[in-house]
């Protein structure tokens, strides 16, 4: 030990230390509140003989397996066009694909229910051939909504992992194949495919284990016999009775097992991936009317994905919209009502409030684990690595349950995180641990491509370590580390579970909370809602292209974490 | 402005791995082109990064002048290297790549401009001077990366194989220009490579690494026509080996009784051979004259088994007896497989080697 502080540089010992802090206060803190209230045989004897929750369980498990499932449906035909073929508009497609993430899935949810409702969109069109109308939203219709509402959000996520598979195949392997004769379909079956379980495995954990505790989409459905939407109605009893804390606990370990499950069917990460082609993509560039096809399927498929976006535009800009197929009357009444409705520019000011106190922590804590675990690579460092990682791994239902538990059980806690008084530590500090995988690992891929040699050259040529690093490592890493920040800064924006659970007082509530309780006024509520959530949309969506415009023709690298 | 480096009994491991240093200890003299040659593996580039602070050795000590530097961070050392790879910084073009060690040094804007043009003029540069540094050729990369080095004035410049990844005829082209460039600056290098014809061609003395040892420290020359043992004979160039008993010794030579007859051979390095010891003996295939008189010393009989026309040489294997060798020949006639013919290796050229440290 005394061995290693003296060889230790004083600015690594700093950064290990505010790790250690931030690790301890903001993950394992909260994780340690949540077992510690929640393991009680009793109670989970309780919860497993209670069949509404075991009902619950088993609905978040279906709904976890059918969303990836269709994620995967929805995202990997994509991810196939955009690796192996050239055509007009591929460099549109990052963007377009990006376009779903810009709205929380329980705004979509709101407006689904325009498209699908009793009296909505497809009913009224139905009608039109005397048809109808149909109960979409009854009876299994409500799950299938909360699955496809949820796949519909979530398959970037898997289609940027699987992209990125893709490309980190040696195009060699596949010609190889094609050169032996073998057919496309058995060249996908024996090669592309056991190449791409990385990406399969990263974005396939992360999608199962997003919509096995979604909160905000089912809540919005009205579908409450789930999980999430139980621990959600148990939060008012947090202090008295241990449920949540127990139900949280299930969860955690049902992410687990999924997790270790998905692993294990996949196997272990192909080494073949680790050798990158040196003959170029090996994309095929289509001739003819051909050319459109793909460029057509991305576009029709932005389009089923943004249906949502634009029935929350429509809803916004009507007057009223009922039992037509589009609204009959235009006015931007309800986005008046929603600037001065008492809840919305304080609900901006939080989220901004919030969300940039989340960005700079995540992006602290993530570029500092990151420049550990690559440049320092000791063991302490690589545990900081695998710190960072586990905010993905756990729900943020559970850290924001054990964040209120700490607030309830520690006096320290209560001052820190009170989520009555002042609640901006404690919804900034939710928000950041479960952006840092992002910021972790947009910065670790960052120095990873970059190399550790161009550091030493300026160490060698006569600058610090610190100014090496600002003058180096940092412009080299930037726009990683933009990437990083974005994402920080976007998801903790639309962050739904965090928010709706810790944000208790009116004058706290961010942007989706403020929409969420617009959206059950009853009248015109919805109306307002929409309007509300079409500027955060704009908000976001203008920051996504800012991004594009400072990145450039990096704005590919964007999605390519 | 040269200086004098030393490295003092350093050693170094990385964790969970063979020592890559074990207890080495050379000099370089100020002014001196030196190469540190050896396989890879053997702990060149480690020995290079030792001295530029990039890696702390776990014992030993290094001398600039006399003064130990070894607490020294790399930015405050003042030897400046090329690295392989260049590291050249991408987000800069090639004046901002070369001026970067000029503005930390804080020196004015003015003096950085005539100090990056003088060295871009050197390196033959000057017409790139805004250019990106990923729009310039592996050679015209290197020449930016040598120029980042000198623009500092360096006392020592490391070099770590600056052109390996270059093609044949620009590596020839550049040995000649980076040797001029430190001659007429009278600096003190030390230049990492595995490439013997670069050692050979362009240092004042080798030191040839094996296992984070120094098996051979001498001029090009020496090391070549007078190796210490098989491994730096073999390193050096082609070879021929062969066994032998010392029977005692002839003027300044020794004589052996070998498979091919007595031969007499220059001693080499290390402790002479004992009457009755048994040596390997080694000589160059250049050594080999053909068609010697039956009366000369060193002389034996031998049939062609295959000969190899090279361009400039021709190669050809030999035996006498079961001993194989081989022997290059300038101008060389055809002759038939099968052809007997007489060779002579002069005892100047036969070398008597030190037994090994290791099996090899």
């Amino acid at each position: 030990m005394k061995l290693f502080l003296r060889k230790i540089r004083p600015g690594v010992l700093l950064s290990m230390l505010f790790l250690c802090v931030f690790f301890t206060l903001f993950l394992f803190l909260p994780l340690f509140t949540v077992l510690r209230e929640g393991l009680n045989f009793g109670v989970f004897l309780e919860i497993f003989r209670n069949h509404l929750y075991r009902e619950g369980m088993w609905n978040a498990l279906l709904i976890s397996l059918t969303t990836t499932a269709l994620v995967f449906l929805f995202s990997f035909p994509l991810a196939l066009l955009y690796d192996q073929f050239e055509f007009p508009g591929k460099s549109a497609c990052p963007v377009l694909m990006m376009a779903p993430m810009i709205l929380p899935p329980f705004v979509g949810a709101l407006e689904f229910q325009q498209i699908l409702g009793h009296y909505g969109v497809l009913n009224s069109l139905l009608a039109l051939f005397d048809l109808g109308p149909v109960d979409f939203l009854g009876g299994g219709g409500r799950f299938w909504s909360v699955c496809l509402i949820e796949a519909l959000h979530l398959y970037p996520i898997a289609y940027l992992n699987l992209t990125t598979a893709l490309a980190n195949r040696d195009p060699a392997l596949d010609e190889a194949a094609r050169n032996l004769g073998i057919p496309a379909w058995q060249r996908f079956l024996h090669i592309t495919l056991p190449l791409t379980k990385p990406g399969i495995l990263a974005g396939g954990s992360i999608v199962l284990i997003w919509s096995f505790t979604e909160l905000g989409t089912p809540l919005m459905f009205g579908f409450n016999t789930v999980t999430p939407v139980q621990v959600f109605n148990g939060i008012t009893e947090l202090g008295t009775n241990p449920a949540a804390y127990s139900l949280v606990i299930v969860m955690l370990l049902f992410s687990a097992v999924l997790y270790l499950a998905g692993k294990f069917l996949l196997g272990a990460p192909s080494t073949a991936t680790a050798v990158k082609g040196i003959a170029g993509s090996g994309s095929r560039i289509l001739t003819g009317a051909r050319r459109f096809l793909p460029g057509l399927a991305f576009g029709l498929f932005t389009f089923l994905a943004v249906l949502p976006h634009l029935a929350l535009i429509l809803t916004a800009f009507s007057e009223s919209w009922y039992r037509t197929i589009l609204p009959l009357h235009y006015s931007l009444i309800h986005f008046q009502n929603a600037l001065s409705d008492k809840l919305v520019a304080p609900s901006i000011a939080n989220s901004l409030r919030y969300s940039v106190a989340a960005t700079v922590l995540a992006v602290a804590a993530g570029f500092l684990a990151a420049f550990l675990s690559c440049r320092v690579r000791s063991r302490l460092s690589r545990l900081f690595d695998l710190a960072g990682m586990l905010p993905l791994m756990i729900p943020g239902i559970v850290l924001a349950v054990g964040f209120l538990g700490m607030s309830i059980r520690y006096e320290w806690a209560s001052l820190l995180f009170d989520p009555v008084a002042n609640p901006v530590l404690l919804i900034a500090a939710a928000y950041a641990i479960r952006r840092v995988p992002y910021v972790l690992r947009a910065a670790a891929s960052g120095l990873e491509q970059t190399p550790e040699e161009l550091e030493n050259a300026a160490r060698n040529s006569g600058a610090g370590p610190l100014r090496a690093l600002w003058k180096i490592t940092i412009p080299l890493i930037a726009a990683n580390l933009l990437v990083g920040a974005l994402f920080a800064f976007s998801f903790s924006m639309m962050e739904v579970s965090d928010s709706l659970i810790l944000a208790q007082k009116a004058q706290f509530y961010p942007i989706t909370k403020a929409i969420y309780e617009l959206s059950q006024y009853l009248g015109s509520g919805p109306y307002v809602a929409a309007a509300f959530g079409v500027w955060a949309m704009a908000f976001l969506a203008s920051s996504l292209l800012a991004a594009s415009i400072l990145l450039g023709r990096k704005i590919g690298a964007l999605f390519r974490m | 402005m040269s200086c004098r480096l030393e490295f003092q009994n350093i050693c170094k491991r990385y964790a969970g791995s063979a020592p890559v240093l074990q207890d080495l200890s050379l000099t370089v003299e100020p002014g001196e082109l030196f190469f540190l040659l050896g396989p890879s593996g053997c702990g060149k580039s480690t020995l290079l990064r030792i001295a530029a602070g990039l890696i702390e050795p776990d014992s030993g000590r290094i001398l600039a002048d006399g003064k130990d530097i070894g607490a020294l961070p790399p930015e405050r050392r003042g030897m400046p290297m090329v690295f392989q790879s260049y590291a050249l910084w991408p987000h800069m073009d090639v004046f901002e790549n070369v001026a970067f060690g000029l503005k930390i040094r804080k020196m004015s804007a003015p003096e950085i401009r005539t100090r990056v043009e003088s060295i871009l003029e050197a390196v033959q540069m000057t017409p790139y001077i805004r250019r990106k540094i990923t729009a310039l050729s592996g050679g015209q990369q290197q020449r930016v990366a040598l120029a980042r080095a000198l623009v500092l004035d360096p006392s020592v410049l490391l070099l770590d194989e600056p052109l390996s990844n270059l093609d044949a005829k620009l590596r020839d082209a550049m040995r000649t220009e980076i040797r001029r460039i430190c001659k007429e600056k009278e600096l003190t290098a030390v230049y990492v490579t595995h490439d013997r014809r670069e050692a050979l061609s362009m240092a004042d003395r080798i030191a040839v690494l094996k296992f984070g040892q120094v098996r051979q420290c001498g001029t090009p020359r020496e090391i070549y026509r007078m190796p210490r043992d098989r491994f730096t004979a073999s390193f050096l160039g082609d070879v021929n080996f062969l066994t032998g008993c010392c029977l005692g010794r002839e003027d300044t030579f020794c004589v052996f009784e070998t498979e091919v007859g007595k031969l007499r051979a220059a001693p080499g390095w290390g402790d002479p051979p004992a009457p009755g010891e048994t040596r390997t003996l080694m000589f160059r295939p250049e050594s080999v004259r053909f068609d010697a008189a039956e009366s000369e010393i060193n002389s034996f009989s031998a049939q062609i088994r295959e000969s190899w026309f090279l361009g400039e040489i021709t190669q050809t294997s030999l035996a006498a007896g079961s001993f194989v060798f081989t022997a290059n020949e300038q101008a060389a006639p055809d002759r038939a497989h099968g052809t007997g013919l007489r060779v002579r290796i002069s005892p100047e050229h036969l070398v008597v080697l030190s037994p090994d440290p290791e099996e090899d």
